[in-house]
């Protein structure tokens, strides 16, 4: 996704002079083309990403639409009061792009770890916030919100799946992907790999799933979700987030005035203190399609 | 105005109230107008001496504001400055070391537009404890933001904690300054003019050295008036000694 991110930002730059990059010394081998061609739009402000935020603002407020990149927990969680006061409190537009969410640097541990970047962005509440699974997702998303004179957040992963549907071509829309009367099953970013394989799982047991695909954290399509909820009444949230401040939350918020909608929130519980591959941190934190269905079976009993 | 709300930061204001005087005077007021992107910037980074800017922007008519609104509900005279909210107002400030690295993007903006006008960017001594403060010393270097002027009100606030000699370091990392008597209009003004005619490619500083408190004789670098509100008698007397 990094490198679709390095192409959809040349086709912006190509046509739009007023798009500026600001990383940390992150990416600069693979913008060298960018660099290149738009020497005055792409800036390594170096590692001080409290400062690289502050930049932006000084630049959005004279006319410029600043992308600011880094890793995820130090362009977010490192610089988050300079996200607050330079972009939310001035209402500034900006946006921030960040590689290395969840456990894409899965062997550096903790300190590399991010699950709590989309908890952030929820204490500001008109702030956009998109994880992408699909590379053509991103670019689409990325075309439309660089010069939305708003504060939008996308996260990359390096994970991206190809996603097998047409996604609705209003990015705060969600999709649904598979039609079920069962649960309903809500997914934002790469889990959606697990989720896929989770409905064919199910439907050998007899249970069908209302499979729906988010891109847009917030705003969030609180239609689809209470019409799919409304209908199964038994709702599963599926996300690599922490999930008592991210994507679980949101939708528990959605659905909190129906009282007799079950949900059961999947993702991450609480601090993981390990290495390994993605797939052993997804694993020890029961992401997994076959954990994904046991609960599903759960829920269908309780 | 603080009295008034019961609000502020008085002896921070009257450290800088020459320096913003000239600033303003002297760099900001010559056909003024907050949409050419090619006028000097000023950029309060030490937000919480509010008070003195309300004032300066209040005695040259940019801020048609009833400064006795000062820190009221509705009012757009907050604690801290407002961008959104007083149009010559050029950043929200109040969290310390945030109004600088802004100021670095308005520089960067400037150079890449190839607009003329200079960034002067106030911070106060202990704002200079902060980590992006160095951040952007560093980065303005980097980027050859030349149309930058960076001064320190060094009212030594911060002399129970940290001391420095900011003038060598600053030139150390490439920066061009001096160091003054933040006090005095006319060398305020002699000192910026000469900066900015002589030295064109780097950025610039000035350490100004100051009081804080000034003017009022039981204030002058008593910490205890940091963020206290005068009770009417000393008011009074304050009013008298200014006077």
């Amino acid at each position: 996704m990094r490198n679709q991110f390095i192409e959809s930002s040349i086709k912006i730059a190509t046509k739009d002079p007023k798009l500026l990059i600001l990383a940390g010394d992150i990416g600069v081998f693979g913008f060298r083309h960018f660099r290149e061609n738009f020497p005055y739009q792409y800036y390594n402000i170096g590692i001080c990403e409290q400062t690289i935020i502050g930049i932006a603002a000084g630049l959005s407020s004279s006319g410029f639409h600043p992308t600011m990149h880094s890793i995820t927990p130090f362009i977010v969680e490192r610089c988050f009061e300079q996200i607050k006061d330079d972009f939310y409190y001035q209402q500034l537009g900006g946006t921030i792009i960040s590689v290395g969410g969840t456990f894409d640097y899965s062997m550096l541990g903790c300190t590399h770890h991010s699950y709590s970047d989309i908890g952030l962005f929820r204490t500001l509440p008109k702030a956009e916030i998109f994880t992408p699974c699909d590379v053509n997702e991103f670019a689409k998303i990325y075309e439309t919100v660089y010069n939305n004179e708003r504060l939008t957040y996308i996260r990359l992963t390096e994970h991206s799946i190809e996603i097998p549907y047409k996604l609705k071509s209003n990015i705060y829309k969600g999709t649904k992907l598979s039609s079920g009367g069962d649960i309903s099953l809500f997914v934002v970013g790469p889990q959606l790999k697990n989720a896929l394989s989770v409905v064919e799982l199910s439907k050998k047991k007899n249970i069908n799933i209302d499979l729906c695909y988010f891109s847009s954290l917030n705003p969030i399509d609180s239609k689809l979700i209470r019409e799919s909820a409304r209908k199964t009444k038994r709702v599963i949230t599926l996300e690599e987030n922490l999930v008592d401040t991210s994507f679980g939350s949101i939708v528990s918020s959605v659905l909190d005035e129906f009282y007799d909608i079950t949900i059961h929130r999947l993702g991450i519980k609480d601090f993981v203190r390990d290495y390994g591959s993605y797939t052993d941190l997804l694993e020890l934190n029961e992401l997994t399609d076959k954990k994904i269905v046991k609960e599903i079976e759960a829920l269908l009993l309780g | 105005m603080i009295n008034n709300a019961g609000e502020g930061h008085i002896p921070s204001s009257l450290s800088i109230v020459e320096i913003l005087y000239v600033i303003y005077k002297k760099f900001i007021l010559n056909k003024y107008n907050i949409n050419d992107p090619n006028r000097n910037v000023f950029i309060l980074s030490k937000g919480h001496a509010s008070a003195a800017l309300y004032a300066i922007l209040f005695h040259f008519n940019l801020l048609k504001e009833d400064l006795l609104t000062y820190c009221k509900s509705n009012s757009k005279l907050g604690g801290h400055p407002d961008y959104n909210k007083i149009s010559c107002v050029e950043a929200s400030t109040g969290s310390l070391a945030h109004g600088f690295p802004i100021a670095l993007g308005i520089a960067l903006a400037k150079i890449i537009n190839g607009n003329s006008g200079n960034v002067f960017v106030l911070v106060g001594d202990g704002e200079v404890n902060e980590g992006p403060i160095w951040e952007s010393i560093m980065v303005a270097i980097n980027l050859s933001l030349n149309n930058i002027v960076l001064i320190i009100d060094n009212n030594r606030s911060q002399s129970y904690a940290t001391q420095f000699d900011y003038k060598n370091i600053l030139q150390s990392f490439g920066w061009v300054g001096t160091e003054i008597d933040g006090h005095n209009p006319d060398l305020i003004f002699q000192t910026i003019h000469d900066l900015l005619t002589k030295s064109n490619n780097t950025p610039k500083f000035i350490i100004a050295n100051t009081v804080k408190g000034k003017g009022v004789s039981f204030m002058e670098n008593n910490p205890a008036w940091h963020h206290r509100v005068p009770t009417k008698e000393e008011y009074k007397l304050i009013m008298e000694e200014l006077s």
